[in-house]
């Protein structure tokens, strides 16, 4: 698929995304039709946000990896995009991507970040823990050692 | 003077909240981070074929059965009536039984005298397979595993569970060096220098080698636009606290914790 025609699809995607969440805040007359209608929201964002990121992974990769090299801060080691997973609060969230960077055998292994935030008034303190499931969800969460977060990515919507 | 200091204690206040946020939020995951040592327990799935005194009959009878669990359809290859490979996850084309069927014709193909046969893993096509005489016979799902076995680590365990029912070696693949960790690694708090649009303070927990992380002075985090869609913050360990117009970056150490307050 060329990148004109993946860009039409991200462009349809996230319009999809944002008229469906509209009708349903829309549609939420009371306190509990808003409540659930919030809970919707986070959850056809993320889910939108994490499909467009997934995406177009290899492009962001290869982007954030030239824009460092340009800068004369390359990394070394290997690189790879995946989604992030927010746990805690809300629970489960999909909240969009990073790039993650280590030892090759072991960014082979990572597939998630699992972000964990705390909040103290306006302060926020986000955790990312890149683990080898891509769902945190399910028992213990297990960090893969020699891994951290590179980047962070975020979709404009 | 003292309208500086004041200036001064506003900024650091401040900062000093966001790093004690991004240090209690680094002390409530520390635990789920494991230390280096943890990740040299790779499994040791090398069949060992030496004790087996009496061989069976050869060529060996492959044959597929399905298996309900629970509801859950399970598709076992056994192999002179021994499972030898249960599959359990519907591929985009298969259901386990299915792929059972599919893996014991793929099998059947390769046999032959059994000091002309081997079995080892590989890659195919960037997935990580079982390979008899140089074949792909069968790609581990990951619901085809239990949970925290990668499909590499699948790939091996089915290779040696395949080798085991045929009583064959099973040759090592080759493999990259294993993670060999030469310092122990530690966690360290430094300040976060935004550049680009939008102020703000905080603070970064980065994680690494000892002696890197002992460099890291701060974290410098870049802003960038990319694809007209997404939004990149790159977090960048340098080893000074006032980068100039460039960076000396640190490498091997990388971002696990952040947090900041928007000015």
């Amino acid at each position: 698929m060329n990148h004109s025609s993946r860009t039409r699809k991200l462009f349809i995607l996230i319009a999809i995304g944002v008229f469906a969440v509209s009708m349903m805040v829309g549609a939420g007359r009371n306190t509990a039709d808003r409540a659930v209608a919030g809970i919707l929201d986070s959850v056809i964002k993320g889910g939108v946000v994490t499909i467009a990121v997934m995406e177009f992974a290899d492009e962001l990769d290869d982007g954030i990896n030239d824009l460092l090299r340009q800068r004369g801060l390359e990394v070394q080691g290997m690189t790879k995009v995946v989604p992030v997973i927010r746990l805690g609060g809300r629970g489960g969230t999909q909240a969009g991507a990073a790039q993650v960077v280590g030892p090759a055998e072991q960014v082979e292994k990572v597939q998630a970040v699992a972000e964990f935030e705390l909040r103290l008034g306006m302060l926020r303190g986000r955790a990312l823990i890149p683990v080898a499931t891509k769902n945190p969800l399910k028992g213990k969460v297990k960090g893969v050692s020699g891994v951290g977060v590179n980047a962070s990515i975020k979709v404009r919507i | 003077m003292k309208g500086d200091l004041v200036a001064m204690s506003k900024r650091l206040v401040p900062a000093v909240a966001a790093l004690a946020v991004v240090a209690v939020a680094g002390w409530m995951v520390g635990g789920l981070y494991p230390s280096a040592a943890g990740v040299r327990a790779v499994a040791d799935v090398s069949a060992d074929v030496s004790s087996i005194d009496k061989m069976g009959p050869w060529p060996p009878k492959i044959s597929v059965t399905r298996v309900l669990d629970g509801g859950r359809e399970i598709g076992e290859v056994l192999i002179n009536e021994s499972v030898a490979l249960a599959l359990s996850a519907t591929s985009p084309e298969y259901t386990p039984y299915e792929r059972a069927v599919v893996v014991a014709e793929r099998l059947k193909l390769q046999i032959k005298p059994r000091e002309n046969m081997t079995i080892t893993t590989g890659l195919r096509d960037g997935v990580h397979v079982v390979l008899v005489n140089d074949a792909a016979i069968v790609t581990p799902l990951p619901d085809d595993l239990p949970e925290g076995i990668t499909l590499d680590e699948g790939a091996r365990l089915w290779a040696s569970d395949l080798a085991a029912a045929l009583e064959i070696s099973l040759v090592q693949p080759d493999l990259p060096e294993p993670w060999e960790v030469d310092e122990p690694y530690t966690d360290k708090i430094v300040p976060i220098l935004s550049v680009g649009k939008g102020k703000r303070i905080g603070g970064a927990r980065v994680n690494g080698p000892t002696s890197r992380v002992n460099q890291t002075q701060a974290v410098v985090q870049l802003e960038a636009k990319m694809l007209k869609w997404f939004r990149v913050q790159i977090y960048v360990p340098v080893s000074t606290k006032v980068p100039g117009k460039s960076f000396d970056r640190v490498q091997g150490v990388a971002v696990t914790a952040v947090g900041d307050l928007k000015l």
